[in-house]
């Protein structure tokens, strides 16, 4: 169980998270939002990559306040930024192995670990492809292989399934909700695809300010037509994008 | 068993060809270190002035990656504290960048392992390059991971090299007991393994402890930081004159010649026979200016303590050589015959007194003139003092012959017995510079 509490972060003039609070559990969370809403930094910010300005994050009611409660915390915490980390002159079992080590896996475990998410995400076969090689489906494959590296309980996805073609895309989404079956997941897009796909739950954020917390379902409301559209129309309702709702 | 690799080959192999080329590019155009393990030891460390600041740049280059933002946010995310992969990535671009520096080093450490007559290895003496890399791949990594790519390159390799220049403006014997550009590495001296692990661990350390800073770390930087500075303080306290000499390169090694023994410090005795057979030469030329079985002992070890007790025990006739000139000093420096008969020249043959100086140029020959140049045709000697440096001018452009030309035929026509009594007749005069033409007959 995660609580965020009052997470605030500004950028020079720019509030980029405005007073922040909700409970993570497990399944898939949804953070949507437009460019710039603030979703990127709000998974940094869980992440542990950057500190926030004001409010609290606790994990399973430890408050993440230090250096001791944070290394534990990351140990558990995978993620995927926006920019999948194209580290030249590694391959994808060398970029896994780093990654691995990063987060303080044990060199005995490393192989089977390598074996287990290079399996899960489709990718045995190209174990030691460069990465400048792979295409930016693969990539971002790769990088979801990274984050689950360490079979963590809170995985971040930060807009994961950006640039994919459909293909690419349905198998991500596969993916994505094959980790969540007994992890908490939370996935950051602006596509409401993937919102109609796999999420469970969504919080809408929009100027670092959530402006909705609740079941996918409820965003889309009763409306007529297919789920996308349906979280289209609930999505611009709640921004004031559209007034129809 | 799989090991995590920041820097592996693809990224890694810019950093050995760089560091191998320059190491060889250095060390080729120096000769001092041929043959000797001490000089190759320090000829090594010397060529870190150079290849420090190339390995700095590479690293910093090799380290670009980690600053673009997806791979720089998945280690500020990772759970490692955030020095520790700073200082991964900077050992393992020190693994390539030694195995540059091996290979660049492989020449004349396979050379030398073959002419050398005298020394030994010193493998501890590798302790401080090897830090002395791993520190500047640390800089330059820190550095790598926080510029522009051109930019870092740049400076880290000026950093570096400005650092260099810092230490020697700060006194080149600081700078010599504290780092690996050690030249205190001679022929009579060995260096004690504690001085080699204390240069190598003072500045491992204290690179490291910049690196940590950088990150943030700074309680773990003060730790390495202070450990450092016990380390490195006592090196501070061994000079140049608290070397313990080596007994076994001071013992003297002697060779018998025909007219003359020559006595040399057992480091430079592979000079022996050559110094033998040329004073040999010039001896027989010169018999009745010089006494016959004379023993000439090489003196440049005078000074170091060990040195007295040697010589006193060559006995009583020991004498030092006149100015015996070697062009550097290795295992397979061959003596400079032309410079050595040169200085044994002047030994025997003294200029006028300084009354006597004439400023006119050319100027008319003088008895010590005359003499020296038979002695340089005799020997083959060059006249115009291109041979080498201070060598003596005694062409037709400084010195006017025409006045003295007899007196050079005169000292040509004597028989060898008759040049052997002469000689001894106005030996005095002759080394003092006052004998005078009316000698000549």
């Amino acid at each position: 169980m995660i609580t965020v509490s009052g997470i605030s972060k500004t950028y020079g003039e720019t509030k980029a998270l405005v007073d922040v609070s909700f409970l993570l559990d497990e399944g898939v969370t949804v953070l949507l939002g437009r460019n710039g809403a603030g979703k990127s930094t709000l998974l940094r910010i869980l992440a542990g990559a950057e500190p926030a300005d004001a409010g609290t994050i606790e994990r399973d009611g430890t408050v993440l306040d230090g250096a001791g409660t944070w290394r534990m915390h990351k140990r558990r915490c995978g993620w995927l930024p926006q920019s999948t980390p194209l580290v030249r002159g590694l391959t994808v079992e060398q970029f896994l192995v780093y990654g691995g080590w990063l987060k303080e896996v044990a060199r005995s475990e490393a192989a089977e670990r390598t074996e287990q998410v290079l399996a899960a995400v489709d990718m045995v076969e190209h174990r030691h492809t460069p990465l400048v090689s792979l295409s930016g489906g693969m990539l971002r494959r790769v990088g979801l292989a990274q984050a689950l590296f360490d079979d963590p309980d809170l995985v971040l996805l930060d807009e994961p399934s950006a640039g994919l073609d459909p293909v690419q895309r349905a198998t991500f989404h596969r993916l994505v909700a094959e980790a969540s079956a007994t992890r908490t997941v939370v996935l950051s897009t602006h596509l409401l695809e993937d919102v109609a796909v796999v999420a469970q739950r969504v919080i809408v954020i929009d100027s670092g300010v959530i402006r909705f917390d609740g079941p996918a379902d409820e965003l889309a409301g009763g409306r007529e037509g297919d789920r996308a559209e349906r979280l289209r129309a609930g999505f611009l309702g709640v921004i004031g994008g559209d007034t129809s709702r | 068993m799989m090991r995590p690799v920041l820097v592996p080959w693809r990224r890694g192999w810019p950093l050995v060809v760089a560091v191998a080329a320059t190491q060889t590019i250095v060390l080729a155009s120096w000769t001092s270190w041929v043959g000797s393990w001490s000089a190759t030891l320090a000829a090594l460390g010397q060529g870190l002035i150079v290849t420090g600041p190339v390995a700095a740049a590479l690293a910093a280059w090799v380290a670009r990656a980690e600053r673009s933002g997806g791979t720089k946010l998945l280690r500020l995310a990772s759970s490692r504290p955030d020095h520790v992969p700073v200082l991964r990535m900077g050992y393992e671009s020190s693994v390539w960048a030694g195995l540059g520096m091996l290979f660049g080093g492989a020449i004349p450490v396979i050379w030398t392992a073959r002419v050398a007559e005298f020394g030994y290895p010193q493998p501890w003496g590798w302790v401080p390059l090897a830090a002395g890399i791993f520190g500047v791949c640390l800089l330059g990594v820190s550095v790598g991971m926080r510029l522009r790519p051109h930019y870092a390159a740049a400076v880290a390799a000026v950093g570096i090299y400005g650092a260099t220049v810092l230490g020697v403006l700060a006194g080149d014997e600081v700078l010599a007991a504290l780092t690996p550009y050690d030249t205190r590495a001679t022929f009579f001296y060995a260096t004690p393994v504690w001085v080699y692990l204390a240069q190598g661990g003072w500045f491992a350390l204290a690179t490291a402890a910049f690196a940590v800073s950088l990150n943030g770390a700074g309680r773990t930087a003060g730790i390495l930081a202070v450990a450092a500075g016990v380390l490195a303080a006592p090196l501070l306290l061994v000079g140049y004159d608290d070397r313990r000499p080596d007994p076994a390169a001071l013992e003297f090694v002697c060779a018998t010649g025909s007219r003359v023994e020559v006595c040399m410090p057992r480091a430079k005795a592979h000079m022996l026979t050559d110094i033998v057979e040329t004073t040999d030469e010039f001896w027989k030329l010169a018999d009745g200016l010089v006494s016959p079985g004379a023993r000439l002992v090489d003196e440049e070890a005078r000074g170091i303590p060990g040195f007295d007790a040697a010589f006193a025990a060559l006995g009583e006739a020991a004498e030092g050589t006149p100015d015996a000139p070697f062009p550097d000093i290795s295992a397979v420096t061959r003596l400079d015959r032309a410079e050595f008969l040169g200085g044994l020249v002047s030994t025997v043959i003294g200029q006028p007194p300084a009354g006597d100086t004439v400023l006119t140029i050319p100027y008319p020959a003088r008895p010590s003139d005359v003499l020296t140049r038979w002695f340089y045709d005799r020997l083959g000697l060059p006249l115009d003092g291109s041979d080498w440096p201070g060598a003596p001018v005694l062409d037709e452009r400084v010195v006017d012959y025409s006045s003295a030309a007899g007196y050079l035929e005169w000292l040509s026509d004597l028989s060898p017995g008759d040049r052997q009594r002469w000689f001894a007749t106005y030996r005095d005069e002759i080394e003092a510079g006052t004998v005078g033409f009316g000698a000549f007959r």
